[in-house]
């Protein structure tokens, strides 16, 4: 006796085992899931068992029962497949089916006829038809099970009718077992009975009547079943046709005829075999066919070229008004192009077909209400138009004289400045109109509420308000009553500032009028701000007196025609003023202003404490003009110095300078500052405020240190002549992650708060983040403006926005949008006080301090990227990659930041404009057929490739060997730098003198004139900062442009850059972004992946060289012997490449065009484009 | 390359015709739906100067230069009166007939010295320039848009597609009933400088070029074109073609279209010369000056879609400085 079978084997498996009719043996099924676990034994069982069955098949014939190997072959499978046999069962069904379908021994055969019905509940997508077939055939016709089964499709069909037939049909041929056929048909009746048919259920009969088709032909040889239906589409018998008909009919192949099929004949019409619906449908199959000789179809076949200029010749009559899709006319035989009319075509044909249309000119007419109009009536009406608006004229002008009246009775500021906030909501972009224009500053000058201080000041050049200024704001307080359009306004200001001019009688007045010159946009005052007034109160004074000097008083006097003296005067008067100014003031407010204080990006209070001091120094002595403060070394000879050290910014100052740490103890007393710890405040205080008590600090500090248990260097401000290495934390970097995310705006938190002299102090750093900016809106307006056309133009171009910073000591007027990121938009500006820091330079310059690193000569276009989210991080890694790289060739590549504006909202950043394009457009412009820097192979030329190769990979070098990475290597961070060259550069016939067509790879010639720029330090990472392990990881998702690293998730340093650079080489070279490939064969495991670049280079260019270079680029972790310390970067590698390069570029600069030429090239087409 | 720059106006509200003056190359002529009539000189000091200013009592829909020396105007308004100005007095001179609707359309033809004016009431006045006065007055079968002539030809653009050349000498019959080639309606009807045929636009986009001698060859040779499409999606918008000026030398000519572009094309070699685009708003009215030398151009609200804003923003008036072969035909080397 076998074990029982346990049944929780099946139990786990049932929903994988198909019911059989007969039920199942469980023995059966818990042997094949129990096999079914050793998958490729049972395989191997299986294929065995098979070809046994098969075998026996081959044989059957000879059998006395020779169906009886199909009905064992069948049983197996069923029982094997318990989740059913698939195609094997239906191959096999359909063999065992077929093959006997006319032995006439087997047709009341209940094996017979069983395998039938399997074959029709499991896999007979006609079953009706399979049931007629086999009435047809008289298969079953004596059995039960047939008519059973046939009757119960149909009445599962809801044919009752046709069920209720198949059962009488049954009786009445006495099928046996008829008993059974006779208790289910009456059970059929009790439920026709409980349920009966609808009449709409089908009654024709269940097995359909075949007719001959009308139109069959009929060969005369061959004596039809006149019952045969006309669907035999040929036979074997059937000669091919020969000639083609218009319509093909599908004729089986000589042969084709499937080899599980038995042989037939048409003799029964078409009902000599039922198929599956594949093999009936089969005319709509194309048969395989050897692909030798094909003609493959393309897609599309090419438009014939057209002419530049499309010639209608459709007479045709215009068809309906008022479709704006119209039909295709075109000629050519391209798909049309789905045209819209942009005129509203139902205003123009209002009038309908036929009638005559509207002009446009009639609908403006019609939509002013002025096409059916008494003209007589309109003049004369005109005529009394005119007349009220004299009077209304008239009006306006008592109005205002009485305003004056007044206002000169009242004699004081205060009346009008109260009505001021009222005035312009948003002052903050002022849109000037031209003809108006005096650059207003959006400053902080405050206006409302003077303090009584104010009074004993004497006359404040830059900030007070005046009279001018009220005249005016009563003006529009008079058109707001009037609601006059703003033209009318500058007709009133500039009557107001003649009045002005004309009664000016005293100094004072003078002094006033001076001042609306400049500070018009003080003016526009924030309201925001008087909440906060005493501190910008303070600022205020403080840099409106800075910011004259002589030589702009000189100017204003020229311009005023008021005595240079008297001005210089007054000027002095004001320092004077300044110092008892901040005796006056009560310590305790700082403390207040300090807590409000919210740098988004700053260091922790404490810290910026303890830096905001030698910060406001340092700025107090970089902006000032005729500063006492004792000249220190300036931070540009050093820098080669500070190259090594971690924190770059760290500085010797603070030692040198002890004025800067005392000046801490200071603060209290003149905090009412507060909201900026910028230098502004500090520039017109004395320094001798700043040396009092650095004596006092010292405790301090080093209580401070001593409680930081890892200070980094970044925070020890005397650290400058011992370098890093002694006072470093553990692992000597600032982030002692061994792995992180360099762009981690946290991690870069840290860093800028461990700075030793903290951003603030930075020179053009202005801090006002206590402030909201609100600028961006106006000159988002005004760009959207711009450059929306048709009907998005808007009503009214506001004219270029002016954004005055630093109470209007530094404004740029707007050009227009130079690059639109996803955050950081960037503006052409114009730098409207260009010609002020020359004066400003030169005087640092004598004073000692060297023009702070990177600050170059300021031009008149700049550009302003708005940095959004606010981010400080570019402006410092750009000024930390110019002190870095000191006098580097390099700095010429690297682009200058001037200015970095820090609002609480915004933020700007002020750099260099390079009116030539990115290396981007650069590609595009080759790549794009109509340009003039088109080449045929649509990539450049390969020296120019390999001259800004050479540029690009120098800068990088350095940038790596000083342990900064850009991080955002692409073309379109690259600008073309193609200045002229010698000093008459400016002039066209003298430009390029001096620049020779050999190439010096020393920059010599003129050659450094011509290179790169690299932008948007933004993902800079200073290695500094890191552990000289680490590994970065990129949290961000990652593509093509991204290293392998990265994409392969593994850490990466340098390789970003170098990877990057690759990119941008490529880029140039083949016109098309850079995809890598691992070098086939040498991607063992465990081996380091080698990546190589997919494009094939041409055979003529310099293939060593490149691939050499993107050997490197790609592959950097493999070049590490021979670098420095056997680890990153590769700058060793590097130069090789590049110094190769340089040599073939020397050898080859004058071949043919040379690389003047094409470089000349570049520059003319680059300017043409714009 | 040519030099584009805008001329600093007070003008209000949609600006209807630039014409410059046929004697002197930068002054211009523009007439306004502020109910002004303005002469500019566009070369004085960067953005041009206001010569003179004629209010009139009405929004003037056209207007152009009388008599060869660039002292006499005609306006037609929409106040249905035909005036005559004149220029050095800045004072309207005479009313020279009354349309009984507005007057749409003034064509001068200087070798007749004949004004002709056009009206949506389907006439079509003429006038003696040098007595001031109406001579005859002609009904057409439909609304007159847009006139335009040369030698002794009138072309007459019309509504419904209908085209009418008339020769001026016997007015009676017109010479050519045409009807256009374009399938929408007519926006303006140019004649070319050497009066061997017209240029037609429509409000769809295109431009026919077609020919006055009737014979069959002579006819084979018209055309039209698609322009002034811009791509939006995968849907071009079709923009009406509003202006259209003919070089006064080469034979070149312009158009100006409700996209802000004006596009140059040269319609012997049938080619596209220059594309200025970038214009803020739809192209009104252009004119070259008598040398050829600066193209005016008027962009403003056209009203294309029936919508505007009272008062219309932006009315600017700019002029393009061609460079010496810019409006060259290719033809010509």
């Amino acid at each position: 006796m076998a074990d029982p079978v346990q049944l929780s084997v099946i139990e786990a498996q049932k929903e994988n085992i198909i019911s059989l009719p007969g039920g199942r043996s469980a023995r059966a099924l818990a042997q094949s899931i129990l096999a079914a676990e050793d998958t490729e034994t049972q395989n191997l069982e299986h294929a065995a068992a098979r070809e046994a069955f098969e075998n026996e098949l081959k044989t059957a014939d000879e059998l006395d029962d020779p169906l009886d190997p199909y009905l064992r072959y069948v049983r197996w499978i069923q029982e094997t497949y318990t989740a059913g046999g698939g195609r094997l069962l239906e191959r096999t069904l359909y063999r065992a089916t077929h093959k006997f379908e006319d032995s006439p021994e087997l047709k009341n055969d209940a094996r017979y006829l069983k395998l039938w019905m399997t074959w029709i509940q499991q896999f007979s997508d006609a079953p009706r038809e399979s049931f007629a077939f086999l009435a047809r055939k008289g298969i079953g016709a004596g059995l039960a099970l047939y008519y059973e089964e046939f009757a119960g499709f149909l009445e599962s069909q809801n044919r009752r009718a046709q069920a209720e037939e198949i059962y009488e049909m049954g009786i009445q041929r006495n099928a046996r077992p008829v008993e059974r056929l006779r208790r289910k048909y009456d059970e059929f009746v009790a439920r026709l009975a409980a349920n009966p048919p609808d009449a709409n259920e089908p009654s024709s009969p269940a097995v359909p009547i075949v007719r001959a088709a009308l139109g069959e032909r009929r060969s005369e040889t061959e004596a039809r079943d006149p019952q045969a239906p006309a669907q035999t589409f040929g036979a074997e018998g059937q000669a091919p046709q020969k000639k083609k008909n218009k319509m093909m009919i599908f004729s089986d192949a000589p042969g084709a005829a499937a080899p599980a099929l038995p042989e037939q004949s048409d003799r029964d019409g078409g009902w000599d075999s039922i198929a599956t619906l594949a093999e009936r449908r089969k005319e709509n199959v194309e048969a395989p066919r050897p692909w030798a000789g094909e003609i493959l179809k393309q897609e599309g076949a090419p438009a014939p070229k057209k002419g530049k200029l499309q010639i209608f010749r459709d007479p045709a009559a215009f068809q309906s008004q008022s479709h704006h899709q119209e039909p295709s006319l075109s000629q050519s035989g391209k798909p049309r192009r789905r045209e819209s009319v942009f005129a509203a075509l139902e205003l123009v044909y209002m009038h309908g077909e036929g009638h005559d249309e509207c002009d446009f000119d009639e609908l403006r007419a019609r939509s002013r209400g002025l096409l059916n109009i008494d003209w007589g009536e309109m003049r004369r009406e005109d005529e009394r138009r005119r007349q009220r608006q004299k009077q209304l004229d008239r009006d306006r002008a008592k109005a205002q004289q009485e305003d004056e009246m007044m206002m000169d009775m009242l004699g004081s500021r205060h009346a009008v400045v109260e009505k001021e906030p009222e005035e312009i909501p948003d002052e903050n972009a002022q849109f000037v109109t031209k003809s108006t224009t005096v650059t207003l500053a959006l400053s902080s000058s405050p206006k409302a509420k003077p303090r009584k201080k104010r009074r004993s000041m004497g006359v404040q050049l830059s900030t007070e308000p005046t009279m001018t200024m009220h005249t005016r704001a009563a003006n529009d307080e008079i058109y707001s009553i009037f609601n006059q359009p703003f033209v009318a306004q500058d007709d009133f200001a500039s009557q107001g500032k003649k009045q002005d001019s004309s009664d000016e009688e005293d100094e004072e007045d003078d002094g006033e009028r001076t001042d609306t010159m400049y500070s018009r946009g003080g003016r526009a005052d924030n309201d925001e701000r008087t909440d906060m007034l005493r501190g910008a109160f303070g600022e205020d004074e403080d840099t409106g007196f800075t910011a004259i000097d002589v030589d702009t008083l000189r100017q204003r006097a020229q311009e005023e025609g008021v005595p240079v003296e008297e001005l210089e005067r007054m000027h002095l008067e004001n320092q004077g003023a300044v110092p008892e100014e901040y005796m006056d003031e009560e310590p305790h407010t700082i403390y207040n202003h300090r807590g409000s204080r919210q740098l988004p990006f700053m260091t922790p209070i404490v810290e910026q404490t303890e830096s905001l001091p030698p910060s406001t120094l340092r700025g107090a002595r970089g902006r000032r003009k005729s500063t006492t403060t004792p000249c220190k070394p300036g931070r540009m000879g050093r820098d080669d110095a500070l190259i090594d050290l971690s924190s770059p910014f760290q500085d010797e100052n603070d030692r040198s300078l002890p004025g800067n740490n005392g000046k801490i103890a200071v603060l209290p007393d003149k905090e009412n500052i507060p909201e900026v710890p910028s230098e502004k405040h500090q520039r017109s205080k004395p320094t001798e405020t700043s040396l009092i008590s650095f004596e006092d600090l010292e405790p301090r500090e080093k209580a401070k240190e001593a409680k930081k248990p890892a200070p980094s260097n970044a925070l020890q401000p005397k650290k400058q002549s011992t370098p890093s290495a002694s006072t470093k934390s553990s692992s000597g970097a600032t982030i002692d992650d061994a792995q992180c995310n360099p762009m981690d705006p946290a991690l870069r938190d840290v860093i800028i708060s461990k700075l030793s002299e903290p951003l603030t102090s930075f020179k053009g750093f202005y801090d006002n983040s206590s402030q909201p900016s609100k600028r961006t809106d106006g000159i988002r307006k005004y760009i959207r403006a711009v450059t929306a056309t048709g009907k998005d133009a808007p009503k009214v171009i506001p004219s270029q926005p002016v954004i005055g910073l630093e109470n209007g000591e530094i404004s740029y007027t707007i050009r227009k949008e130079i690059g639109k990121g996803a955050f950081a938009p960037v503006y052409l500006a114009e730098n409207n006080m260009a010609g002020m820091y020359d004066d400003e330079d030169g005087e640092e310059e004598t004073a000692g301090e060297t023009a702070t690193i990177g600050i170059s000569k300021r031009c008149e276009l700049e550009a302003i990227k708005m940095e959004t989210p606010i981010s400080t991080w570019e402006f410092y890694v750009t000024r930390l990659a110019h002190q870095r790289l000191g006098n580097h060739r390099a700095t010429q590549s690297l682009v200058n930041a001037h200015e970095f504006h820090l609002f609480k909202d915004e933020a700007f950043l002020v750099i260099d404009y390079f009116a030539q394009g990115t290396l981007l457009d650069l590609v595009n412009a080759t790549a794009s057929p109509n340009h003039t820097l088109h080449t045929q192979s649509g990539a450049m030329e390969e020296i120019l490739v390999m001259f800004f190769t050479v540029e690009l990979l120098r800068t990088v070098e350095a940038l790596h060997s000083r342990g900064l990475l850009h991080g955002d290597l692409k073309a379109d961070n690259c600008l073309l730098r193609l200045q002229p060259v010698g000093a008459n550069g400016d002039n066209p016939n003298e430009k390029d003198s001096e620049w020779s067509s050999a190439y010096d790879p020393e920059g010599g010639s003129g050659w450094n004139k011509k290179g790169l720029v690299l932008i948007d330090f933004g993902r800079g990472v200073d290695m500094h900062n890191f552990r000289k392990d680490v590994g970065f990881l990129a949290d961000w998702k990652t593509d093509k442009q991204d290293c392998p690293e990265m994409r392969e998730m593994r850490p990466w340093t340098y390789q970003i850059d170098y990877y990057g650079v690759a990119a941008v080489v490529h880029s140039m070279l083949f016109g098309k972004y850079i995809e890598t490939t691992t070098v086939s064969g040498d991607n063992a495991p465990g081996r380091p992946k080698r990546y190589k670049i997919v494009s094939g280079m041409k055979r003529y260019w310099q293939g060593e060289i490149w691939n050499e270079m993107f050997d490197l680029l790609l592959n950097p972790g493999m070049f590490l012997e021979g670098e420095e310390g056997g680890a990153m970067p590769v700058t060793k590698g590097v130069r090789a490449v590049r110094e190769k390069m340089e040599g073939w570029i020397v050898a080859n600069c004058e071949r043919g065009v040379g690389l003047k030429g094409w470089l000349r090239k570049v520059e003319d087409g680059v300017k043409r484009r714009r | 390359m040519s030099n584009n720059f805008e001329i600093s106006t007070t003008i209000s509200d949609a600006i209807s015709s630039v014409n410059y003056s046929p004697s002197a190359p930068t002054t211009l002529l523009v007439s306004s739906w502020d109910q002004t009539l303005r002469l500019i000189d566009t070369h004085a000091g960067t953005s041009g100067r206001e010569l003179a200013r004629i209010d009139t009592s009405a929004p003037v829909l056209d207007a152009c230069f009388v008599g060869h020396d660039g002292t006499k105007a005609v306006a037609a308004g929409l106040d249905q009166s035909v005036k005559y100005f004149d220029l050095s007095r800045s004072t309207r001179t005479a009313t020279l007939s009354s349309h009984s609707t507005a007057a749409k359309a003034v064509a001068y033809n200087n070798d007749l010295s004949t004004i002709i004016s056009g009206s949506w009431d389907c006439s079509l006045h003429l006038h003696d320039a040098r007595t001031a006065s109406q001579t005859s007055s002609h009904t057409l079968p439909h609304k007159i848009f847009s006139l335009s002539t040369i030698t002794n030809k009138l072309v007459v653009a019309m509504a419904c597609r209908s085209i009418h050349i008339y020769d001026l000498r016997s007015m009676s019959e017109p010479l050519q009933r045409r009807e256009s080639s374009l399938k929408f309606m007519t926006r303006t009807v140019r004649c070319m400088p050497n009066g061997e045929g017209y240029a037609s636009s429509s409000i769809e986009g295109r431009v026919a070029v077609e020919f006055f001698d009737p014979s069959k060859e002579s006819q084979s040779r018209k055309y039209a074109f698609k322009c002034h499409r811009q791509p939006e999606g995968d849907v071009d918008v079709v923009y009406p073609v509003n202006a259209l000026a003919f070089h006064p030398t080469y034979g070149t000519f312009a158009s100006g279209g409700g996209d802000g572009v004006v596009a140059l094309w040269d319609g012997v070699a049938k080619r596209r010369l220059k594309q200025y685009p970038g214009y803020p708003a739809s192209i009104a009215a252009m004119g070259f000056s008598n040398n050829g030398k600066y193209l005016a151009i008027a962009s403003c609200n056209g009203f294309e879609d029936g919508k505007e804003t009272v008062p219309n923003p932006e009315n600017k008036l700019f002029v393009r400085e061609m460079g010496e072969n810019e409006a060259k035909p290719k033809s010509m080397g």
